[in-house]
């Protein structure tokens, strides 16, 4: 009898202690078992990089090929950014155009980057440079269109669970002032 | 018995009401092929709750029909195409090459001259939090959207069409400076089998106490048919604000009460 009552004296000083000491938060969750997928910021950005040249390296080549098959991109993007980079390739099909040059990333600067589990989700600002490269038709003549931009600055989404295999998940332009 | 229990302890009162804001943001998809033709494509805008989708068909291949300024000036239809396209001669629903194409291949898409005003309404999505609207410094607040893919129908260039709205992304701004992309829109703790207060995918931790301001904004992606035809897909995405959060973020502190909540649901904190 005496033993439990110590115990409960004992838990109640324990219990006390924890009020007295200003206000602990209750401890952080444990974080999940699965190994992150990269280990620091300059190490995801370095990732992001490599993956975001091999595409636009494919993404460029079949412009340059007048949207010729355009599943050469396949490797490098997510289902949904294959729709848009699909499109994109009909477009310079169906018009009998396809591109002179090669475009430049002039630009390429982390925004934003998480994982959580074993996926990590990278967002950059990029800069293409498309001043040397040109649109020609089928008879070679050149037929840019005179208003495009000459460095076009986008936000580009890219995903993956290990740093050797990031897809870019989304390309849009950027619709602020520009960065570039 | 003494029973020591988590008591989460909010300084002031906690507010959650939606608020819509005025203006969506438009985004336009381009990869780099898309940049080399200018990133043609998307030219929406947002009024209201609705989405007016515009877009307009240029004559193909006539003489003396390519556009002031453009390339290509003896006329090859493609110079044309390319010049309109420049000048976002197509809008966004329509941001298809088949639309602008100089010979469509499609007999049923008309060859003349049109110009058309489709006014489509995709749902708009909505946001919820876990704890429901309230916050806890250093611990994870997990934020989901409520939103699905839905088609909406509307006249695209005269005739009867569906465009299906699919949201692909996420953009979310917590308020504190600090913001995120997703992929994925989230879900409650117990959806997710996630214990309360640990990292979800679109979890977030505040730092700081104080009040704050949740936004989120929704890319979707497009998809278009004429009735009875195939989805095509649209280029680019079209991004709308979801309903605001506002939230206050307090410290929580661990008391000694007697008896838990269903023992005794008059003690403090339950």
């Amino acid at each position: 009898m005496r033993r439990v009552l110590g115990a409960v004296a004992v838990l109640g000083m324990l219990a006390l202690s924890g009020c007295g000491g200003g206000t602990p938060l209750p401890t952080l969750p444990p974080t999940p078992s699965s190994t992150p997928v990269f280990a620091s910021e300059e190490e995801a950005l370095a990732a992001a990089e490599e993956a975001y040249a091999a595409y636009s390296e494919a993404s460029s080549l079949i412009a340059s090929d007048g949207g010729a098959d355009p599943h050469r991109v396949a490797p490098y993007v997510t289902e949904e950014q294959l729709r848009n980079e699909l499109a994109t390739a009909d477009y310079y099909a169906s018009n009998g155009v396809h591109s002179v040059g090669s475009p430049v990333i002039t630009f390429f600067q982390l925004q934003d980057w998480s994982q959580a589990g074993t996926q990590a989700e990278i967002v950059v600002y990029v800069c293409v440079d498309v001043s040397m490269v040109r649109v020609v038709d089928s008879d070679g003549v050149d037929v840019t269109p005179p208003d495009r931009e000459p460095v076009v600055p986008l936000e580009v989404l890219i995903t993956g669970d290990a740093p050797d295999a990031l897809l870019v998940a989304s390309s849009e332009q950027w619709s602020g002032s520009s960065f570039c | 018995m003494v029973r020591l229990l988590l008591l989460l302890v909010l300084a002031g009162l906690i507010v959650l009401f939606p608020m819509s804001r005025a203006s969506a943001v438009v985004g336009a998809g381009c990869g780099v092929g898309g940049t080399i033709l200018g990133c043609p494509t998307v030219d929406g805008r947002s009024s209201g709750a609705s989405v007016v989708i515009t877009g307009n068909e240029t004559t193909p291949g006539q003489p003396g029909n390519v556009p002031s300024g453009a390339s290509g000036t003896s006329g090859p239809p493609s110079g044309a195409l390319l010049g309109s396209l420049g000048g976002r001669c197509i809008g966004f629903a329509i941001a298809n090459p088949d639309l602008c194409r100089a010979a469509p291949a499609d007999p049923g898409i008309p060859t003349i001259t049109i110009r058309d005003i489709a006014t489509f309404i995709p749902t708009p999505g909505r946001q919820q939090m876990e704890p429901d609207g309230w916050a806890v410094a250093g611990l994870d607040t997990n934020f989901y959207a409520i939103t699905d893919t839905h088609v909406v129908t509307g006249t695209l260039l005269g005739r009867p069409a569906d465009v299906r709205f699919t949201p692909t992304r996420y953009l979310w701004a917590y308020g504190d400076g600090s913001s995120a992309t997703k992929t994925t829109k989230g879900g409650t703790w117990a959806a997710q089998g996630i214990p309360e207060f640990e990292p979800t995918p679109t979890s977030h931790v505040y730092d700081q106490l104080g009040e704050y301001t949740i936004t989120l904004d929704i890319v979707f992606a497009a998809e278009y048919r004429f009735a009875g035809g195939p989805w095509r897909p649209v280029v680019g995405t079209i991004t709308l604000p979801a309903n605001d959060l506002h939230i206050r973020v307090g410290t929580a502190k661990t008391v000694l009460v007697e008896h838990d909540c269903l023992a005794n649901p008059a003690g403090p904190g339950c």
